[in-house]
């Protein structure tokens, strides 16, 4: 087990009121997993990110959290990477000299090649002796990665990866995710985007308010999902010309309809799972309590 | 609390100040204070050597002040403020290797800019005609005991206020540190128990940084006891360590 969460609670003062940020939240996270946490902004997600990396401590009343078996404080963040949202560093420091730190400060005991293969992964190879107080957003975005990957981690927490990022950072960070899932490794990521959650993750947990409103596995939602299918008749007669559209409800539906669809000779355009408009219903009455 | 992580953290944070343009400005400034001390000269007769000693030795002690100030305040809020801390502590890294680590860089930053002037004093008086080494020497160690004590204070005020608050803070204990002594005399000698209660009490909570005062000493080659050193080099230590043990408790159980 890499996580095992069990009725986490936070509370913060703000202007002498109380804020409950986390109310029993309690999951698991299995190896090899990557978990896309997914809720409006003030939902919880990224108090709940930094609970798991020990870098803020869970409410007296909460239960059993552990990390790799241990505490939060305890356990070896050398196992841990992390990418917080709007990352900053030391301004006057250069990319190469931050990741040279950051490796000492982990104390993992890889060579220095590796601050250039990170670097050239993140797309800074560039920018190696430039100082950060330089960097754009998206730059910034790419160094937070960098350091949080830099000695290999076996837990990635990303918290808005995505964020700042032009469409070939997000290619880089889709592209990274995968390449750790196929390691071995475990992923946790938070974001606002339902594309990304269906594309990426294995599994999937909606917060709102600091509750968990639904946490489940994609397969699960696929196989309870409506599924869209798009075909175009073929055969003058036998079918419609143009464009149809089919709905079926369930996994099993779906096969039967695709075999239908190949026997009648249509042709197949695109299956949509229908997993988005279902996360989307649940990310809408989050923002709407 | 691990000593290499201790001299990572103190590493890059010393690297991260030492590049910072108010370091650099704070320190051009100073420098430019001290040559200033030869305009002073054309107005003074006869004492232009006391002059730059004078000069020097205030500019050395504001210019460390300012370092602690502006420089160790500003990083620590900063740090606080922003997400620095949590790519920081999602590493094996703990608050109070973070905390020694900042305190230990900006004590050499402050020992860089007091080497900085020194030698600039330095090479003025080699140019007056007088070679003045070991008064300096003496000066730039007390102001480094001072500094000590000073930044200690001011991380603390940074761990429990604001940025601006804490300056102020700082800045008042350091002139409360060096009135506070003249202070006790006039409260022994009131009548008016208030302010005589009042002003032990600071005397007894604030450091008497008029041990770190010996000025008139340095310039006129009045002889100082080794045993002062000892005494000052103890007493700033000591109120050191207790004001970030301070700071250190503090830190823990703070919402970051």
């Amino acid at each position: 087990m890499i996580i095992e969460i069990e009725n986490c609670e936070k509370t913060f003062k703000k202007n002498f009121r109380t804020i409950h940020a986390l109310k029993g939240v309690s999951f698991r996270v299995v190896k090899n997993k990557i978990l896309g946490i997914l809720g409006p902004n003030g939902a919880g997600k990224t108090t709940l990110l930094k609970i798991i990396t020990g870098i803020i401590q869970p409410g007296m009343n909460s239960g059993k959290i552990l990390i790799f078996n241990k505490k939060p404080g305890e356990f070896e963040k050398q196992r841990l990477g992390f990418l917080p949202e709007n990352p900053e560093f030391f301004k006057n420091i250069t990319a190469y000299e931050l990741l040279e730190f950051s490796l000492k400060i982990t104390g993992t005991g890889f060579s220095k090649d590796r601050i250039v293969e990170v670097l050239e992964k993140v797309g800074l190879e560039g920018e190696r002796n430039e100082r950060v107080k330089t960097f754009s957003k998206g730059m910034r975005q790419r160094m937070g990665i960098a350091q949080a990957i830099i000695h290999s981690p076996e837990l990635l927490i990303l918290d808005e990866p995505m964020s700042g990022l032009d469409p070939l950072g997000r290619r880089m960070v889709i592209d990274l995710i995968r390449d750790y899932h196929r390691k071995g490794k475990t992923i946790l990521f938070s974001t606002h985007d339902l594309d990304d959650i269906e594309a990426l993750c294995t599994d999937v947990m909606v917060l709102n308010h600091g509750e968990i409103l639904l946490e489940k596995s994609l397969r699960e939602l696929r196989a309870h999902g409506t599924y869209k299918i798009e075909v175009e008749g073929k055969a003058e007669g036998e079918h419609e010309k143009g464009k149809q559209v089919f709905a079926v409800t369930d996994g099993g539906e779906l096969w039967a309809k695709l075999e239908e669809i190949r026997r009648t000779g249509m042709q197949l355009i695109k299956v949509q799972s229908g997993i988005g408009e279902q996360l989307e219903s649940y990310y809408k009455e989050g923002r709407a309590k | 609390m691990k000593r290499a992580k201790v001299t990572n953290i103190a590493g890059i944070i010393a690297r991260e100040l030492t590049r910072d343009n108010v370091f650099l400005s704070l320190s051009g400034a100073s420098v430019l204070l001290v040559f200033a001390s030869l305009i002073l000269n054309e107005m003074v007769v006869g004492q232009q050597i006391k002059a730059t000693k004078d000069l020097g030795l205030s500019v050395l002690n504001l210019f460390s002040l300012f370092i602690v100030i502006f420089l160790g305040i500003s990083q620590v809020s900063g740090d606080i403020g922003g997400t620095s801390l949590y790519f920081l502590f999602s590493k094996p890294v703990r608050r109070s290797e973070y905390l020694v680590g900042t305190a230990v860089a900006v004590f050499m930053a402050v020992f860089c800019g007091v080497l900085v002037i020194t030698v600039t004093i330095f090479l003025l008086s080699i140019f007056q005609g007088e070679v003045w080494i070991m008064g300096l020497l003496i000066a730039a160690y007390l102001t480094l005991l001072e500094m000590l004590v000073m930044l200690a204070f001011a991380l603390l005020f940074t761990l429990i206020t604001s940025s601006q608050l804490a300056m102020f803070l700082t800045l008042s204990v350091y002139i409360i540190g060096h009135t506070i002594q003249q202070a006790a005399v006039i409260a022994d000698r009131s009548s008016n128990l208030v302010l005589k209660y009042i002003i032990l009490l600071l005397y007894g909570l604030c450091p008497n940084l008029e041990f770190f005062n010996k000025k008139t000493e340095i310039i006129y080659h009045v002889n100082i006891p080794l045993s002062y050193f000892l005494y000052t080099t103890v007493y700033s230590f000591s109120y050191t360590t207790l004001i970030v043990l301070l700071a250190l408790y503090v830190f823990k159980h703070k919402e970051i």
